[in-house]
């Protein structure tokens, strides 16, 4: 017999999708401090209301990492230790699992590679003990392996994904197999072989919308947007960002707004419309600093500091790299461009910014993009 | 504002349709295999029940429907063992059947069922 946690039911009460969503929404409602000392009153514990709350949050890691985060923390540390027993048989430890790989998958957008891998080990400490958790660990082993490819692991992902892919496909997820061939598309494009990575977010789009699913769709179509820009293909580049822009505004989907707001401003630079582009970059920032993800907005400060030493505002520039250096140094990424991290520092001292150290840094953020 | 989410879909009737066309081999199941006394297999049936419509929601569940069937078996078998592990030794069950299903443990008896479902269906009866 597996390890599997079998806790025997308790009576719950019958309550209405309406009540339920109600129910949630009052939850998350009051703020956190407040949720701690009313613990015991608020019925978090009903396992469709938990239910309900996995589902809103993994949809609000993708308009505000940082809430998202929080909130998954908070119901994880109150499934620790809850005051009632939580649902039937093995549901505790899933929605332990459940809130883990979300806080998890927050921090990764947010760029806190150490904290996700710590939510992804919680996480699997309570699938295994789950039913149905081969499903689980894989949706896990999914989240590590997109944390791989912003650590720049291209080649290993390479080769997992496609293997993750096939398995989710016999686990009958085929939405989240789908999901493994942006992983193989995100590294071929860093890796340099961009016209392979257009083929597969090609094929991506051709499944998503046999699939109608929109939100896999909205991100191929960003993606493209921003592979067709890198090949000098502007035209079909602005053609997938206009696909793409809507279908992220209707999913709220802010993440990759920023993103995609970040590729038209560099679409618009390439066309030499700089006012334009920089109009673009700023609202990228601007979304990019809202939802919290640290790493596009010291990128999105190093690009603009490029646009600005084009217009010749050089003093500006240096104020843009200002902005961007204590939060690369403070989150210790990009590893590999430490070099050019050093020379561009070196370069502010004397005040005589190094361009192509400031290129290099911001390559690296944009390939991690 | 929070996102909204999908309202109740074909999916959750087709899962409640599963429910109830494989609720003859939970009941049995419960009573026969594991010797569930039949006041305590309606209570857990209808937890499973509840169960099961929760699990069909996860985003770790098959998207087919027919997929989830092996699932629902799977831990009603879990259940039927818990069922006494809670026991003291004098509450044991006699019942030869209810020992065998104790003695080899509720994965494979899930698979058994599993089994002869599938072989139930292939022949025209019931079980898809």
């Amino acid at each position: 017999m597996s390890g599997e946690v079998i806790r025997f039911p308790v009576a719950q009460p019958n309550i209405s999708s309406e009540e339920i969503r109600s129910a949630a929404d009052r939850i998350l409602a009051i703020p956190i401090l407040e949720r701690r000392r009313r613990v015991g009153d608020l019925g978090i514990e009903n396992p469709e209301v938990l239910l309900l709350l996995c589902e809103l949050l993994r949809k609000e890691v993708e308009r505000f990492p940082a809430n998202g985060r929080d909130e998954a923390e908070y119901f994880f540390e109150f499934l620790e230790r809850p005051p009632r027993q939580v649902g039937s048989f093995d549901e505790r430890e899933y929605f332990l699992g459940e809130f883990a790989l979300t806080a998890g998958a927050a921090c990764r957008f947010l760029f806190r590679k150490e904290e996700a891998r710590l939510w992804f080990a919680r996480a699997e400490a309570n699938f295994v003990m789950a039913h149905n958790s081969s499903a689980n660990i894989a949706r896990l082993a999914y989240q590590r392996l997109a944390l791989r490819v912003e650590e720049r692991a291209f080649e290993e992902v390479l080769e997992l994904a496609p293997l993750w892919a096939e398995n989710f496909r016999r686990l009958g997820l085929s939405e989240e197999a789908l999901k493994c061939s942006f992983l193989e598309g995100a590294s071929l494009r860093e890796m340099g072989k961009i016209s392979e990575a257009v083929e597969v977010f090609r094929g991506i789009c051709e499944q998503a919308e046999s699939q109608s699913n929109t939100r896999l769709l909205a991100q191929a179509a960003n993606g493209l947007a921003q592979f067709y820009r890198v090949l000098g293909d502007l035209k079909q580049a602005l053609d997938y960002a206009t696909k793409a822009l809507p279908l992220l505004e209707k999913l709220d989907n802010r993440i990759n707004l920023a993103k995609l707001r970040w590729c038209v401003g560099d679409i618009l630079r390439e066309q030499d419309k700089h006012g334009e582009a920089m109009e673009a970059y700023r609202a990228a920032l601007r979304e990019s600093e809202t939802i919290g993800i640290r790493g596009d907005v010291a990128a999105i400060h190093l690009v603009i500091a490029d646009l600005l030493l084009d217009a010749g505002h050089e003093r500006q520039a240096e104020w843009e790299i200002r902005a961007a250096l204590p939060i690369i140094e403070e989150e210790q990424m990009v590893p590999e461009g430490v070099a050019a991290l050093t020379l561009l520092r070196e370069s502010l001292r004397r005040r005589q910014i190094n361009r192509q150290a400031l290129r290099d840094l911001h390559g690296y953020f944009q390939d991690n993009g | 504002m929070w996102p909204g989410v999908d309202k109740p879909s074909k999916r959750d009737q087709e899962v409640a349709a599963l429910f109830h066309g494989a609720l003859e081999v939970v009941d049995s199941t419960l009573t026969s295999l594991y010797g569930v006394p039949q006041e305590d297999a309606a209570r857990l049936e209808q937890e499973l029940f509840a169960w099961f419509d929760r699990l069909s929601r996860r985003p770790s569940s098959p998207e087919s429907v027919r997929a989830l069937r092996p699932h629902l078996i799977s831990m009603t078998c879990k259940v039927g063992h818990v069922y006494w592990m809670g026991k003291a030794d004098v509450e044991r069950p006699r019942d030869e059947a209810v020992r065998r299903s104790l003695a080899l443990g509720p994965e494979i008896v899930a698979v058994e069922l599993e089994n002869r479902l599938n072989s139930r269906a292939d022949d025209g009866g019931v079980g898809h």
